[in-house]
């Protein structure tokens, strides 16, 4: 049934709304388009330190273009000719660079308590994100096909053994961890990635510590997010 | 019996004992692994590689505090 000649619109604030009215009043509450595409920045993110998280988010744009295209063309292509070679070295290059700019990242929160203000989940899924791109780029060494990938799975396979989980992610198992490095892992850090650069828009760049009074969210109390929280809000 | 010359960016070669060479990697599509080079002070031991990715980064670290922001004035 539809409510087309009713004349009336839903009612934003009522409860009969369906579950996808519910969702798109939740979704605009928390995060409204003047919030997710802004236009303009606090005057304290013009500063070097703030640049390398979208630094990390351009390297992982190329880690994935270069490995949807090597994984296309396949290890006849990028082990032997001139520009598969360039494109598996650049993806290798692309991933420290990743890992730079995200340790800098890393870094440059920590020592500005970035988990202030109501973003502790922001914090911590930048710490997921960071753990995932390990085990991604662990199963990226194993798939090198060459002596020193053998090693390190050998290696490798032995501690997970030890932990108890060698049965379902093993390492000496080229075309599992082929699914693990191309398909799952990536899934996993691209997902993870921007679900916290959503939670950045949600509750905006953190503060500097010395410019914590220019900050909406460390000028609550800690009653007031509660009471924010206690109302549907979840982020 | 042959030794081997541990080259780099990953080229390596045996020479035998006549100094002739009797495999090379250099036109191989698989890349030679070699032992790498390892920094050592006391206990503490470190891969080159490992070594230079770390200081560059808190090289990088430092000069974002340090640098200013082009285009742009300060203000509290």
């Amino acid at each position: 049934m539809t409510s087309r000649g009713s004349g009336r619109e839903p009612q934003e604030s009522g409860a009969g709304l369906s579950w996808t009215g519910r969702s798109r009043r939740w979704l605009l509450k928390r995060l409204p388009p003047e919030k997710l595409l802004p236009e303009g920045q606090p005057s304290y993110v013009a500063s070097w330190i703030y640049v390398f998280g979208i630094g990390a988010i351009a390297s992982l744009i190329y880690v994935i273009a270069s490995g949807i295209l090597l994984s296309l063309n396949g290890p006849a292509w990028y082990h032997v000719s001139g520009l598969g070679r360039f494109v598996n070295s650049s993806h290798l290059w692309s991933v420290e660079l990743f890992f730079m700019t995200m340790v800098v990242h890393l870094w440059g929160k920590y020592w500005m308590a970035a988990w202030r203000g109501g973003r502790v989940l922001t914090w911590v899924t930048g710490v997921i994100s960071f753990a995932v791109s390990i085990v991604a780029a662990f199963t990226g060494y194993l798939l090198q096909t060459n002596f020193d990938s053998q090693w390190i799975a050998f290696q490798a396979k032995d501690a997970l053994n030890a932990v108890g989980i060698g049965a379902w992610f093993n390492v000496v198992n080229l075309g599992q961890i082929f699914m693990w490095h191309i398909v799952l892992l990536p899934l996993a850090v691209g997902a993870i990635a921007a679900f916290h650069v959503l939670l950045v828009r949600v509750h905006g760049v953190v503060p500097p510590l010395e410019a914590a009074e220019s900050d909406a969210q460390l000028q609550l109390t800690d009653r007031e997010r509660s009471d924010t929280k206690s109302q549907g809000g979840g982020l | 019996m042959g030794r081997q010359i541990a080259g780099t960016s990953g080229t390596s070669a045996f020479i035998g004992m006549r100094g002739k060479r009797v495999f090379s990697t250099e036109t191989s599509p698989f890349t030679a692994i070699d032992g790498g080079t390892y920094l050592g002070w006391g206990n503490f031991l470190i891969q080159l590689g490992n070594f230079i990715v770390i200081v560059v980064m808190l090289v990088i670290f430092g000069l974002a505090l340090a640098l200013p922001f082009p285009g742009t004035k300060r203000s509290k």
